[in-house]
């Protein structure tokens, strides 16, 4: 061979050896072949499990789908570039052979609202939204509008609301419809919502799963029967995450256990000293006996490694007679606590939903939603608690 | 701080200093702040440039965006998770506002076939395909479909026809309809649409631009006019391409003038060489004197460059075809191209396996076809693989 052939040939392509990695390769190969093409034509017709093209399949996103279908429990998963479009591609398995209606919890991520509004609805998709804590009007919603599919979060953004999944799946399945649950705020390592009765259930991995904030992705994770419309749906639009970001999700999930019990423990210490503190309004934590689902989250909550409740890593608090200007001037004297958005990180971060999360809502629909101009929504990390709550007590004195 | 506490902080979260790197930074991180909430609140406002969450900018990313964006002459790029992402958010883009109708090329990649038939038609788009190398026939459709967009590719898979793209840009726009141009095979080196007349282009990023084989990734490039629409539907559905696979491309980027010439420079040499074998029938190459499209290629692209992708048939059809293809010790019997070493695919149980096979037959992807992708190998050493694999 010539010189520039040989650049471009040797060392790649290399037949695998018989050593097993004891991590997962970063196959960043867009294509794959065998030793002979009758090989490759039966992994393209599907007659043998294999690797063809990379928007069809990837073996390190294939590690990833398997320690996430194995930690809830069964299931198939798929990782997709972000949370919104494992959602996207959720709700339109969902409704692939199903009536193009939506019953959808009326608190929700602002973009999961412009996604139903902006996006689905002027395909014909229509939805309609109703409050998933009063389970008889959303019955009488499902009743009604004989959705393909139900919507809800397990853990409502930003005011913590704690849907019952399983009397929402029942209700959902008694009229016809599947259900779909963004499960971001919980993980398997809280929630098992296949066990519950979801059948689509997405997540955000950008958040506790990849848990480093060095990652964008999503997760969806469904029943065997769903397959062909995933498959079809995902090799179509090619919503893939890439293998870097894959890599780095299954490392980050190697720790999740340990993480959610802390996010956790050290959630429930924020919580209750802001609720003790007297510039603090009004504290949102599922963990707190006076929240309307302490009893909910306690029933559907599994508990850590070591026996302690979990009531999740998420805190929101009203801060006293604040509007936007003292609610940018307390986030601006944080000293450790990171003022971004995004949640589930290993560090502590706040966020302002009226400016970001929910931001494209008009003012009108989140007061009417219960999300108040002096609401923080707190991300609580890893950190040692003392530090969390210092930072935040000495930002509150600004 | 505690241990516990400084273990998530330390060494995390500096503030870049005076130095400005060669290359730009992997922004791995999913979020950005700043000294003061308000400048945040700005930056999503977009009221300041600036990065407030991944899904809906990051640096890295913008770079490579900005990097094709200059090569195409383009005001808008966004880059997505993979090519077929950026062709479905070009069509939702054109469609928004827009009669749910479409004309797009008969012979297309298969993928982009299924999201008109399998995704779009389910949402109540119509499509009408049609021969787009017949001008009469193309506006006599588009006059009746009144389609909201007219899609083509440059140079079409695998049947290597190369419509007139500034002719049917003309045709589009005089029925009010976008022409959307998918330039995977041509990238900006041999053709630049936005110029010629076209209202947004897409590229298979995983093809020519990174070109090494390692990544998964597309761009949709379009003029400031559909910049709103496109954000929107971006930020909503988050097709986004990850930062590993933005540097990735973009170190890609830099090579590739030298990559795609080489390329099409060992093209025409391999198909000459092609054209005078024996065992090969129907050379599909726009370089060639029979080549229905020899005009309108050496009108459209450049420097005697006919691009580096061609197809053939072999005779005695599908087994002489995958004896070939194992035969082969250099050129790879993968499925893609574009990348730096020469690749070999059979359309019909690859590429095209998705397409109605009545349908493959009437356009003539048979199964005796082959198409190659040439490498910036030397052409004598593909030539010498092709001569010791064909029959």
């Amino acid at each position: 061979m010539k010189p520039e052939s040989i650049a471009v040939h040797a060392g790649d392509r290399k037949p695998p050896a018989k050593f097993t990695a004891a991590t997962a390769p970063i196959h960043t190969s867009s294509s794959y072949f065998y030793e002979t093409a009758a090989e490759l034509e039966e992994i393209f017709a599907g007659n043998a499990v294999g690797y063809g093209y990379s928007r069809h399949g990837n073996p390190t996103a294939d590690g990833l789908h398997e320690q996430i279908a194995a930690l809830e429990g069964g299931g198939t998963a798929l990782a997709t570039s972000s949370g919104m479009s494992a959602l996207h591609l959720a709700l339109l398995a969902a409704l692939d052979g199903r009536p193009k209606r939506v019953v959808a919890a009326n608190v929700l991520f602002g973009q999961t609202y412009l996604l139903l509004s902006g996006v689905m609805e002027p395909q014909g998709i229509d939805t309609r939204f109703a409050d998933p804590c009063d389970q008889a009007a959303f019955e009488q919603a499902v009743a009604e509008q004989r959705p393909g599919c139900v919507l809800v979060e397990a853990v409502s953004n930003p005011l913590l609301r704690v849907t019952a999944l399983d009397r929402i799946a029942e209700i959902a399945h008694k009229h016809g419809a599947v259900i779909v649950a963004d499960c971001t705020f919980t993980t398997p390592a809280i929630l098992r919502a296949r066990d519950l009765g979801v059948d689509f259930i997405v997540y955000s991995g950008t958040k506790h799963l990849a848990g480093h904030a060095d990652v964008l992705g999503g997760i969806v994770v469904y029943g065997g029967e769903h397959e062909p419309s995933i498959t079809a749906l995902r090799q179509t639009l090619g919503p893939n995450l890439g293998p870097f970001e894959c890599y780095l999700t299954m490392r980050g999930i190697k720790t999740l256990p340990l993480r959610m019990e802390a996010h956790c423990r050290n959630a429930g210490i924020v919580a209750r000293a802001m609720q003790k503190d007297e510039r603090i309004l009004r504290v949102h934590y599922p963990g707190l006996a006076d929240h309307p689902d302490h009893a909910i989250a306690s029933r559907l909550f599994s508990p850590a490694p070591s026996g302690e409740r979990q009531y999740g890593g998420m805190v929101g608090f009203e801060i006293a007679g604040a509007g936007r200007e003292k609610v940018f001037r307390f986030t601006n004297a944080l000293k450790m606590v990171v003022r971004t958005l995004s949640l589930g990180d290993v560090h502590s971060l706040v966020s302002y939903p009226a400016m970001s999360s929910h931001r494209n809502l008009s003012p009108k629909h989140r007061k009417r939603l219960g999300i108040s101009d002096n609401l923080l929504r707190l991300s609580v990390g890893i950190e040692d608690p003392e530090d969390i709550v210092e930072d935040l007590l000495q930002a509150l004195r600004g | 701080m505690k241990l516990q506490t400084l273990a998530v902080h330390a060494g995390d979260r500096k503030k870049p200093g005076e130095f400005i790197p060669v290359t730009t930074p992997i922004y791995a991180s999913s979020s950005f702040f700043y000294e003061r909430i308000e400048d945040l609140d700005d930056a999503f406002d977009g009221k300041k440039p600036g990065w407030s969450y991944a899904r809906f900018g990051n640096p890295t990313v913008a770079a490579v965006e900005d990097q094709l964006a200059a090569l195409e002459g383009a005001e808008v790029c966004i880059a997505t998770s993979s090519g077929m992402g950026a062709v479905h958010l070009a069509l939702l883009t054109a469609l928004t506002d827009r009669r749910k109708s479409i004309v797009a090329a008969d012979a297309l990649y298969g993928a982009t076939i299924r999201v008109l038939t399998d995704v779009l038609a389910p949402a109540g788009v119509e499509t009408t395909f049609c021969d787009v190398c017949d001008l009469a026939r193309l506006e006599a459709v588009t006059a009746a479909a009144r389609p909201a967009a007219v899609y083509i590719e440059t140079i079409s898979n695998p049947l290597m026809r190369v419509p007139a793209l500034d002719k049917i840009a003309k045709i589009a726009h005089n029925h009010d309809a976008l022409l959307i141009v998918d330039s995977t095979f041509t990238t900006p080196v041999l053709v630049q649409p936005l110029a010629l007349g076209a209202d947004m282009v897409v590229h298979s990023a995983t093809k020519y631009l990174a070109g090494h084989g390692d990544v998964l990734g597309g761009f949709l490039l379009t003029g400031g006019a559909h910049r709103d629409i496109a954000d929107a539907l971006h930020r909503t559905l988050g097709y986004n391409l990850g930062a590993f696979a933005a540097y990735f491309t973009m170190r890609g980027v830099k090579t590739l003038p030298l990559r795609v010439r080489k390329q099409c420079r060992n093209a025409r040499k391999i198909a000459a060489w092609l054209g005078r074998h024996p065992s090969v029938e129907k050379l599909r190459f726009p370089a060639a004197s029979d080549h229905p499209d020899r005009e309108t290629s050496a009108r459209l692209l450049p420097d005697g460059l006919f691009g580096a992708m061609m197809s053939f048939d072999v005779k005695d059809g599908k087994e002489t075809a995958f004896g070939v293809i194992d035969r082969l010790r250099m050129i790879v019997p993968s499925p893609s191209l574009g990348d730096v070493h020469s690749m070999m695919l059979h359309p019909a149980t690859t590429s095209h396996r998705q397409m109605d096979p009545k349908r493959r037959k009437r356009l003539g992807i048979s199964e005796a076809m082959l198409r190659l992708s040439v490498g910036i190998e030397a052409a004598d050493d593909i030539i010498g693989d092709l001569e010791q694999a064909l029959p």
